[in-house]
Order: structure tokens, then C-alpha cells, then sequence
């Protein structure tokens, strides 16, 4: 059985406004996951709410880098946790949407993009100016083949 | 031995008349006062404080000089009185007032291989006086750490760099000339490059100046604040050859991981790093650097002259967030 670390959800926005980069399919994706028998582990913020039984809230680095070394992959939309990841050589699955892999990605992983269509133009702007589009990410199914599928 | 007293001073002639008595009433008294004005120069003969003041100075035996100075920064000013010939030269501020012990005390430290002496710079407000914890004047604490001149007692520390007033040996080094008229971090140059060239710096912060720090006129009463900028780019330019990297990292918590991974590049290049954090956890348990925090840091690098993400922009950069560190400070 795999175990899997998911890190959810990127920053708050300080206009309040949903961040860009926050996956929306989490709750379908995990349901597929867990129906496959993997095992996941989430990590985040206590007011992020859990949207797994084993959700550790509020670990410091050194916490995180000790469970991302037992897990056999991470799963995270594009936020600290794949940069953390890098320091420790460890590989996973990045969601991404309207930040380009290319300059926030790390070519070991598995970087998701559905389309650089949905690309923001301005790739160093603050997320508040960016509009939360549900369209520019994949379905959770694509998700799930890149998990089966990774080596 | 031979002492000269040098003030630079900038339309403060009242705090500069408390200064000038301060000097007359140490208890050694050095051999001769110069004052370099760079503001109004008034001609201090026809004030009739100042008459006595002269004439108080004539009686001490103190030998003085008023310098009109060509405005363009303390730092020329303490550079002539630097190669003026004498021994030792006691900087002092014009709204400093020196208790009577201190160049006495100062003195008494000026030992063989010792190249300058400080003693305590502080307000006359106990909201300005720190108490003694943790500053040891490295000059790896620079940014952001308090000065072990800000506090009173008795203790006596090596350090690495001075602050404001101190009494230092002549013509042992230059002062930074590519300063701006704000002459900004001049005494901490000037102090760390003696340090440098193998001489003690010494603080006894029993030895008190009180400091005014005046609101009106003053050497650096500057508006522009891109003399501060200019002089900044001088003092990070020379910590960077003095071995000390300076990174401010003003920018997102994956971008301080993605940062990690230039890190040991960078030790090869300085010998310590400072890093200024919105993340300091970060950097837990890694050795080599000094952390500061990242509102310090901003005086180091103003007007996004940090951001990674400004950097990439100006760049139009394309590719990895980890090489776009690797261009902007290797």
C-alpha cells in the first residue's frame, strides 16, 4: 500500500478571496485514492479543516521533513511543500493551474498542467490580483492515473 | 602623545556650545579642538556664549579651530582631522555632551595593538537605554541588532565595529569618501576596517556620552533619501568583500526553500551569510548564517531590490525560481 502526503491548499489571501492555486476537486480526488487503498496523510494549517481522517495540523519543518521521508510520494497544489521537498530530494505530484511549472516546478516531479492557456500573464504578480478559474485545473481522474502510474 | 578633538557639525549651535563645554571639562583634556561647520557657518566670535566658550578653552589650554567645511559630509570632515597629525582623535557629535571621565577612560584602553575606544552612546531617556543583553557588536549583527554602545554599565567588550563617538589613533585608516553628503554607516566602515587590519576595538560602557540626538539641523539632516540608498549600496558592496553575503528574503515560504538550494554555493563564495527572513524556521539548525529579520534588511536593499520576484520580472525571466536566485547573488 502507498502512502501518500497531501498538502491541500496554498496561502490566504489577504482580500479574503479564494487562492488560484487551490485545488477543487480534493474531496473526489481523495474519495478515488482512498477507494484504490492508498493511504493519505495531510498536512496544513489547523483552520484548514481536515478532509482526511489523519490530518496533522500546524507541524513545524522538521516534522514535515520527517513524514515526507516515510511517504512514498506527496501529492500538493503549487505551494511550500514541493520547494521543501527539493531540499530533500524527495519526489511527488504537483496540481498546478495559472502558475507556470516551468518556473515554480521542479523537473523530477510530475507537474500537472491542464493547459498553459489558463496561465496567468503575469506569473510574478500578488495572487490577490489573480481570479480563481475551476476550469484550469484537471479531474481528479488524471490525478489518479499519474499517482498509479508513479515510479 | 597627542589628542585631537574633531566635531563636525550642521546648524546646531546650541547643542554644539553643551558639546564644546563637555570637551572643556574632561578630566584630561585633549590638546586641541577642531569644529567643522558645514551648515550656516556663523561667525561664532560675535555670540557672546560663544566668546566665553573660546575664551574657557583658551584658559584649559585646549587649542581650537572652527573649520567652515565644504559640505559635502562628515566623513570629509573626519578624514582631514584623521591625517591632522595627531596621535589619538576623539569624534565626537555636535549634540553629545561627554561626562568628564570619558576621554580619560577612553585613554586608559588605548593600549598597544588597541585602535579605537568607545565607551556608552545613549539618550538621556531610560526609553532609549538597553539593557545589557546579547549585543556583542559583531559585525554580522549589523542588521538588526542592538548596539552595545545604546547601553550603561561596566563592562568592557571587544567588538567589531564602533558607533558615534570614539577616540580612535590617527591616520591608521581612511575614511569611505564615496559616501554621500549622509555619510550613512560612515563610523561603522571606518571602525571595522581598523578592526581589519588586526587592531582591538574596545567598548567601556562606563564611559557615557549623552547623546540629544536633536530633531533640527545636524551633519546628516539630509531629505533626500537616495543619499541613504547610495550609501547602503556602498556599506553592502563592502560586506560583500569583507566576505559577508547579504541576502534579504522578502518573498513567499517556497520561495525561502527554493532559496535553500543556493545556499551552499553561497558559502562557498562568503565566508558567513546573512539572511534577512519572513520565514526564519527555515534556516533552523543551519550553521554559517546569522538571521535578521526582514524589516531590518529593507534598509539594506530598499525598493524591492530584494524581491526575487522583481528580479524575475526585470529579468523576464522564464525558467526555475531557484536559478533566479542563483543569478541574482552568485
Amino acid at each position: 500500500m502507498k502512502r501518500i502526503l497531501i498538502s491541500p491548499y496554498s496561502q490566504y489571501l489577504r482580500n479574503d478571496k479564494r487562492n488560484p492555486k487551490n485545488y477543487p476537486h480534493w474531496a473526489e480526488l481523495l474519495n478515488l485514492l482512498q477507494d484504490e487503498g492508498y493511504s493519505i496523510t495531510q498536512i496544513g494549517l489547523f483552520n484548514e479543516g481536515a478532509l482526511v481522517r489523519d490530518f496533522r495540523a500546524d507541524l513545524t519543518f522538521k516534522e514535515i521533513k520527517r513524514l515526507l521521508n516515510e511517504v512514498d510520494l506527496f501529492i500538493s497544489v503549487d505551494t511550500f511543500l514541493p520547494h521543501l521537498a527539493h531540499t530533500l530530494g524527495k519526489r511527488g505530484i504537483v496540481i498546478f493551474a495559472v502558475s507556470d511549472p516551468n518556473i515554480f516546478g521542479y523537473s523530477e516531479n510530475i507537474n500537472i498542467l491542464k493547459d498553459r492557456k489558463y496561465l496567468r500573464e503575469k506569473q510574478f504578480d500578488y495572487w490577490e490580483n489573480c481570479e480563481f478559474n475551476p476550469e484550469s485545473f484537471v479531474e481528479p481522474e488524471v490525478v489518479l492515473e499519474h499517482v498509479k502510474a508513479f515510479r | 602623545m597627542s589628542i585631537l578633538c574633531s566635531i563636525s557639525t550642521k546648524d546646531r549651535y546650541d547643542s554644539l556650545l553643551l558639546a564644546v563645554q563637555s570637551v572643556a571639562m574632561q578630566t584630561v583634556r585633549p590638546d586641541k579642538l577642531v569644529i567643522f561647520d558645514d551648515g550656516e557657518c556663523k561667525d561664532l566670535r560675535q555670540d557672546s556664549n560663544w566668546i566665553h566658550m573660546f575664551k574657557l578653552l583658551d584658559i584649559k589650554k585646549i587649542k581650537w579651530e572652527v573649520r567652515f567645511g565644504n559640505k559635502t559630509g562628515q566623513h570629509h570632515n573626519h578624514q582631514i582631522a584623521n591625517h591632522m597629525g595627531f596621535d589619538f582623535v576623539w569624534r565626537l557629535d555636535d549634540d553629545e555632551i561627554a561626562e568628564p571621565n570619558v576621554l580619560s577612560g577612553l585613554l586608559k584602553h588605548m593600549k598597544d595593538g588597541v585602535g579605537a575606544v568607545g565607551g556608552a552612546v545613549v539618550m538621556p531617556d531610560p526609553q532609549f537605554q538597553f539593557p545589557e543583553q546579547g549585543q556583542l557588536n559583531k559585525i554580522t549583527g549589523i542588521y538588526g541588532e542592538p548596539n552595545f554602545q545604546w547601553t550603561i554599565g561596566k563592562k568592557v567588550l571587544e567588538v567589531e565595529h564602533l558607533y558615534s563617538s570614539f577616540l580612535y589613533r590617527g591616520g591608521i585608516n581612511d575614511y569611505t569618501m564615496e559616501l554621500s553628503p549622509v555619510a550613512h554607516r560612515e563610523e561603522t566602515m571606518f571602525s571595522h576596517e581598523i578592526y581589519r587590519k588586526g587592531f582591538k576595538l574596545i567598548v567601556d560602557n562606563s564611559l557615557i556620552t549623552w547623546h540629544f540626538r536633536q530633531t533640527k539641523g545636524g551633519i546628516r539632516s539630509h531629505t533626500d533619501g537616495t543619499m541613504y540608498e547610495w550609501d547602503e549600496s556602498v556599506f553592502l558592496k563592502k560586506m560583500n568583500n569583507w566576505g559577508y553575503g547579504v541576502i534579504s528574503l522578502d518573498c513567499g515560504l517556497g520561495d525561502h526553500f527554493a532559496f535553500l538550494n543556493i545556499l551552499p554555493e553561497l558559502k562557498k563564495k562568503y565566508k558567513h551569510i546573512i539572511i534577512g527572513a519572513c520565514y526564519p524556521d527555515v534556516f533552523e539548525g543551519i550553521e554559517g548564517i546569522t538571521l535578521a529579520t526582514i524589516a531590518s534588511m529593507k534598509t539594506a536593499m530598499p525598493n524591492g531590490k530584494d524581491s526575487v520576484y522583481k528580479w524575475m520580472i526585470d529579468h523576464n525571466w522564464k525558467t526555475n525560481v531557484v536559478d533566479a536566485f542563483r543569478g541574482m547573488y552568485l
